[in-house]
């Protein structure tokens, strides 16, 4: 398995705070993974240093090349649209086309094309007379496109609606994603794209809580809505939090056997919002 | 190469002044030329009482190649005011703007260097828009003199028709020669307000400006010298005395005399005559100039590299 992002001992600090606290990870080839944490926890910080827009200290390998000093070499093999990648207004459609064929080398300008001709998107339009939604369709439609490596989103489909949502993720998934193409995400909407993640990394106050394959968060945390006459038990067995769900108290397990917890009552998988929560929460106490 | 190329047909799509507004001016010129030969336009000549045709009768062709060579520098000079001024605000708003409208991560997701997105816009502010401007001094300068040409022609002249393509030939070498000596003297310019661009967050022309003016300030207040300004001078007229041979004879002199005018023009051996760079590649000022250009223009690349983006 090839690792295309290391990090070891990253750091970034803003004055005296620390936006990364010597943060380690990796992202290996072929995985689509969600980085997660709320607003300031560090996830923006982490991706501009991972592409080179940031300094920072620690160890930071992508593709094996150093973002600091090799930065355009490394964005041959990685693509990017950040919530702020606004596509400069002036530009015509096809000029984008051009523009982008002329400065990378591994655009393939009839693929963006013919991606483009299912859209509303008119070659001749102006930037500046699309649509939010089409826009991103047009920076989509670029973007897969070019033959990269890795593919890096920071809450890209924020301010869209949801009909252009659940297009922008089912293109993503049924046109661009296969084994050699590794993705990484953030978004705040993180139900919507919890069901295409192979793997989840959840950051606050520039610190990893947790990382881990989604197949693994399913063996590794479960979420069980307890009977009424079974909250000792449940209690007992040490829940990484305890919620009141609809009358019915939820407890989420971590690295509580199965066995264990099937006889308290409901068992099931939980939800990455819910797990991100009571880990955050586990985080501050 | 291909992307560099790419990078300037860019900036040529996003900043269209470089082009509209000197394409405006010589429209502007040859309108005016047209209206003045269809006697909408009264041009007056007071030349002692003389009538027109009276002083045509006393050019020779050299004199009427002089004066078109005249004529046409005067273009020249008019279109290069208009091309530095373009210049100037192209090369403040060319970093800012990626910035402002928020399109620089877009940018910055491309694989090309910021030195190399720096480097297009300085290429264009000293090479790209010279050329523009000298193709389009060329075109505003044969329409000008097919038009004048033919005017005199049916005033009684041929001279003028006959001396124009040499004329222009000459104009159009001084004035590449003019333009480059020119890009080349005013570089640190160009860089300063590169970096300006880059750097500044708001208010991008008072940047530019501010910080020359404290400096003269501070030197006057703290050595009551004047040093800066006159630096700050020479940088911005001093190239033209360098550049070209300060010639007395070299001059244009239209005399009258009572009945006899005599179109006296002692510019004998033309403009390419004043082409003299010798004492512009000799002196400090040039080069100079150059190394602070290669300072400012890597802070501006800095600056770029390294901004944060939001």
């Amino acid at each position: 398995m090839t690792t295309l992002v290391r990090a070891s001992g990253l750091s970034k600090h803003y004055g005296g705070a620390a936006a990364l606290d010597g943060v380690d990870f990796q992202i290996e080839q072929g995985r689509i993974v969600g980085l997660i944490g709320p607003n300031g926890a560090g996830k923006t910080t982490a991706l501009k240093a991972l592409l080179g827009l940031t300094s920072f200290e620690g160890d930071l390998r992508v593709l094996g090349r150093d973002p600091r000093r090799e930065r355009h070499q490394i964005m041959q093999d990685v693509c990017f649209i950040a919530d702020v990648a606004v596509l400069p207004r002036w530009l015509r459609v096809k000029q984008t086309l051009e523009l982008v064929q002329g400065l990378h080398p591994k655009f393939n300008r009839s693929k963006a094309e013919s991606f483009l001709a299912k859209t509303s998107v008119k070659p001749d339009s102006k930037i500046s007379q699309l649509s939010k939604g089409m826009v991103t369709q047009l920076h989509l439609a670029l973007v897969m496109a070019i033959e990269a490596r890795l593919l890096v989103l920071d809450e890209p489909t924020l301010g869209l609606d949801i009909l252009f949502r659940k297009q922008f993720y089912s293109s993503i998934l049924g046109d661009y994603f296969d084994e050699n193409r590794t993705i990484l995400v953030t978004t705040h909407q993180v139900e919507e794209i919890e069901h295409i993640l192979t793997d989840v990394m959840f950051i606050d106050q520039g610190r990893i809580v947790l990382d881990e394959s989604m197949d693994r968060i399913s063996a590794r945390f479960l979420e069980v809505a307890v009977n009424p006459d079974r909250l000792d038990a449940a209690r007992s067995l040490g829940p990484i939090s305890e919620t009141d769900v609809f009358g019915r108290r939820v407890f989420l397990f971590e690295n509580v056997g199965i066995d264990l917890v099937r006889p308290l009552g409901e068992v099931r998988t939980p939800g990455i919002a819910d797990l991100f929560v009571a880990k955050i929460k586990e985080q501050a106490a | 190469m291909s992307a560099m190329r790419m990078l300037i047909r860019r900036e040529l799509w996003e900043h269209r002044a470089i082009s509209l507004v000197p394409l405006a001016f010589g429209a502007l010129f040859i309108a005016v030329n047209l209206l003045a030969a269809l006697g909408v336009v009264k041009v007056h000549i007071d030349a002692g009482g003389l009538g027109f045709s009276e002083m045509l009768q006393s050019l020779d062709a050299h004199k009427a190649g002089a004066l078109t060579q005249l004529g046409m520098a005067l273009i020249a000079v008019s279109l290069n005011t208009v091309m530095l001024l373009v210049t100037v605000f192209y090369l403040l708003d060319c970093l800012y703007a990626e910035r402002k409208d928020r399109s620089n991560l877009f940018w910055k997701s491309l694989p090309v260097s910021d030195l190399e997105v720096v480097g297009s816009k300085l290429l264009t502010a000293a090479l790209v828009i010279p050329l523009v401007t000298l193709v389009i001094f060329t075109a505003v300068a044969l329409c000008m003199y097919a038009i004048t040409g033919i005017t005199m022609l049916f005033s009684g002249t041929g001279l003028f028709l006959s001396a124009g393509p040499l004329a222009l030939a000459e104009v159009a070498l001084t004035h590449v020669y003019a333009l480059a000596v020119q890009s080349l003297w005013y570089l640190p310019i160009f860089a300063w307000l590169l970096l300006v661009s880059a750097w500044s967050k708001r208010a991008v022309l008072l940047w530019a400006i501010l910080p020359p003016v404290a400096v003269q300030a501070a030197e006057g207040l703290l050595l009551g010298t004047t040093r800066f300004a006159e630096l700050i001078k020479e940088r911005l007229v001093g190239v033209y005395p360098l550049a070209f041979a300060d010639d007395s004879h070299q001059q244009l002199h239209w005399q009258y005399e009572g009945e006899h005018a005599d179109v006296d023009l002692e510019f004998a051996d033309g403009l390419l005559a004043l082409v003299d760079p010798g004492s512009l590649i000799g002196s400090p000022g040039l080069w100079g100039g150059l190394m602070v250009a290669a300072l400012f223009f890597s802070a501006a690349v800095w600056v770029r590299r390294f901004r944060d983006a939001s």
